[in-house]
């Protein structure tokens, strides 16, 4: 059962996407896909320019998730196109026009990873690495953690992930699931290494940053956790770092998980390791680089 | 031969997971569409590696906080009605974990059902809303709790306002406006108290009973490969002299034509020997039947039941003025939807 | 008068400077206590008690009075504490 990479034969992973078929593989993770033809065209460019080694396959496998990405029903295939990226289990959700099908694949699959994956405790944060120690930049309303994830890597830190922290219980480890960043609006701007823009989402406009290389070549490697970062990005605020204390950093990290709850005693034990061992900062900043630096100095 | 037989037969342990990559794929993605995944794994564990052991984890996780989740309920109801004198019978997958069934290892459930005496129904509904369980925001019109609390066999669902867990209070087993007739003081009469001794559960044989009424001639069929398994399984606990009598039993508190359903459907499916049970052939069991089988009969089946559904559920009278009134609403919206997106 | 009783044995802990956080193990629910409704509990672990033992008990443990606390507190969090599942009433368990 032989894998390789996606830029490798798209006219193969073609022919699985339309039989429900293709398998495709991201750190601890395979998802399944499958598509109807006018999704399919609109995704694969999204999926060659930002995952080209990317592992796919086109026999049937067993996978973690069961995405679709497909046309609402068979009128809106071809009259106004629209699409939606299905997760594999119901959950109600919004067409998009067929040209958003990259965001409806995106969604998705962050849609089964958040609601239906329960063998990591799942933050809601990015992860990058620096050194060996892996910092978690935890998700606040308009913190700006993807932004941070981008400016950090273009600083020579590996990207693990954007959107998700995935813990594992028993080693209190955090997997690496280097999906594309999405950047919102000014942020896009910021990076020249941005690769596709989408306009007029429900989100406004989006652009997705490609992993690094270092980023794909580390995916299978778990990282030990050193620190967690909170970021407060606001126009015109001086640096600004502030020490939260472990028992505040619990309720801010389990109110961004999605699976806390179901993790059981598990779940408890590894978000007190994770508070007691590796120490949570808020961070101010008025300007990217400021963030970075932050970062860089609570690493230390 | 269809997936979802498959996946019952090596659930009843008459039949080995395939070794075919493309089988495997097929009966794990069925299991996992009739939230039967953690089952399916719970007794091959062991054999597990790769891939296939990632989601068996995945699943038996979520399967033990449901299981976390229904002990939990319990433990509160026995709270509840501590001192009160009234017995509390619980049904569904809330009895099958207190009674410690190994089948209930990995099923997956939502809501909590109990069954109650009518008498005190007020009562019981008072006492949960004085613990933070709230009329659920599904069924909170003054429509929708006339409808239950006049037609249904129930209270409007009730909501806990924090833990947001859900429970069915029922005071029969079938609605009263049902043509099914049955005698729920005798199951009431025949209930059993749970190993700690502060709530009940029905009978076993009147576990199966239920279970037959509600999985074949109630609402519960969306999911028929989990209901085919716990009627096996409740078939399978039972005691051999539970077996004889099964058909008496159910003639005595009116569950005699479901009685026949459940053990043919059971047959059809190989998971009982037809030669060991009088079952008769049934409708109920075939439709059945037709539904986990793939392809058109299982199209036809599913049209031919959700009609028969709501035909056993309410005499027409009472049906056509509630669908006409569920079609209105459903009207209203779509001609305000079209007039917001015209403005 | 009510005697309480608890469950230990489903308690893991972790303490720490103001608050005790307590993962339930028959509920699945994580609590974060109070010093006071965390000593309330130690109290309950060690022997089932009244609650006007727990009402003379809980100041004393403080090195405090009884008028240290505003009236009904006391009460209060252990209606909290039976609320939540982790008091009950002696004889209310399986």
């Amino acid at each position: 059962m032989t894998t390789a990479p996606f830029s490798s034969d798209i006219s193969r992973w073609r022919r699985a996407a339309l039989r429900g078929t293709l398998s495709l593989e991201l750190g601890p993770f395979r998802a399944t896909l499958g598509c109807d033809r006018p999704s399919w065209a609109a995704l694969v460019p999204h999926l060659e320019a930002l995952y080209p080694t990317m592992a796919a396959s086109d026999t049937p496998r067993i996978g973690d998730q069961n995405l679709t990405v497909r046309a609402p029903n068979i009128l809106r295939r071809y009259l106004r196109p629209q699409v939606v990226g299905l997760p594999g289990f119901d959950l109600p959700l919004v067409p998009l026009p067929q040209r958003l099908a990259p965001l409806a694949f995106e969604m998705a699959w962050n849609a089964a990873v958040a609601l239906d994956c329960y063998r990591f405790l799942i933050l809601h944060a990015a992860v990058v690495r620096i050194g060996d120690q892996a910092v978690i930049i935890a998700a606040d309303t308009g913190g700006g953690k993807s932004t941070l994830a981008a400016a950090l890597m273009e600083a020579g830190a590996i990207l693990l992930s954007d959107e998700f922290a995935l813990i594992d219980a028993a080693s209190g480890n955090v997997h690496p699931f280097p999906r594309a960043i999405s950047l919102k609006n000014e942020s896009i701007a910021l990076f020249a290494a941005t690769r596709r823009h989408y306009v007029d989402t429900p989100k406004g406009t989006l652009g997705y940053m490609p992993p690094s290389r270092e980023s794909l070549s580390v995916q299978a490697t778990p990282a030990r956790i050193g620190r967690l970062v909170v970021p407060h990005f606001g126009v015109g605020k001086s640096a600004q770092n502030i020490p939260i204390d472990p028992e505040k950093a619990a309720i801010r990290l389990l109110r961004g998980s999605p699976n806390y709850h179901a993790l059981g005693e598990a779940g408890f034990t590894a978000l007190m390791r994770l508070v007691t061992s590796a120490p949570m900062h808020e961070l101010h900043y008025g300007s990217t680089e400021d963030g970075v630096a932050l970062v860089h100095e609570v690493c230390q | 031969m269809s997936t979802g037989i498959d996946v019952l037969a090596i659930l009843a342990g008459q039949q080995t997971m395939p070794t075919d990559p493309v089988r495997v794929k097929a009966v794990i993605d069925c299991a996992a569409r009739a939230h039967l995944l953690a089952s399916l794994f719970s007794h091959m564990r062991p054999h597990l590696g790769g891939k296939a052991l990632d989601v068996a984890q995945n699943a038996s996780i979520k399967a033990e906080a449901d299981a976390r989740m229904l002990a939990f309920e319990a433990e509160r109801l026995q709270r509840i009605f501590h001192g009160t004198g009234m017995r509390i019978i619980l049904l569904k997958g809330a009895a099958y974990v207190a009674a410690q069934h190994g089948f209930s290892v990995g099923r997956r459930v939502s809501d909590i059902d109990i069954l109650v005496s009518e008498n005190d129904l007020l009562a019981v509904e008072k006492a949960l809303r004085g613990a933070g369980f709230i009329p659920h925001a599904h069924a909170q019109s003054v429509y929708d709790q006339n409808y239950y609390r006049n037609y249904m066999h129930e209270l409007p669902p009730l909501v806990h306002k924090h833990r947001r867990t859900v429970i069915d209070v029922h005071h029969r087993l079938t609605p009263r406006t049902s043509r099914i007739s049955v005698d729920t003081a005798a199951m009431v009469a025949a209930s059993q108290p749970t190993a700690g001794g502060a709530l009940y559960t029905l009978a076993p044989i009147d576990q199966f009973l239920h279970a037959a009424l509600h999985g074949l001639y109630d609402n519960s069929f969306d999911t028929p490969l989990r209901t085919s398994f716990d009627l096996f399984s409740l078939w399978s606990v039972l005691s051999a002299a539970d077996k004889a009598d099964v058909f008496c039993r159910a003639a005595a508190i009116g569950l005699e034509v479901q009685a026949h359903g459940a053990l043919d459907l059971l047959c059809r499916l190989g998971l009982v020997d037809r030669k060991s049970v009088p079952a008769r052939k049934s409708v109920a069991g075939a439709l059945a039947y037709a539904r986990i089988q793939s392809g058109i009969g299982a199209v036809l089946a599913h049209g031919v039941f959700s009609v028969r559904e709501h035909w056993l559920r309410m005499p027409m009278r009472l049906l056509i003025p509630h669908l006409a009134r569920k079609l209105g609403l459903w009207l209203r919206e779509k001609v305000q939807a079209g007039r917001q997106s015209h403005q | 008068m009510t005697v309480w009783e608890t469950r230990p044995d489903d308690f893991v802990r972790q303490d720490f400077t103001d608050v005790v956080f307590l993962y339930d193990r028959l509920s699945g629910d994580t609590h974060a206590l109070s010093p006071f409704a965390s000593a309330l509990l130690g109290l309950v672990s060690e022997a089932p008690k009244s609650t006007s033992e727990l009402i003379t008990m809980l100041p004393q443990a403080f090195g405090l009075a009884a008028d240290d606390f505003p009236d009904g507190a006391i009460n209060t969090w252990i209606d909290e504490l039976d609320a939540l599942g982790l008091l009950r009433p002696v004889g209310t368990s399986a």
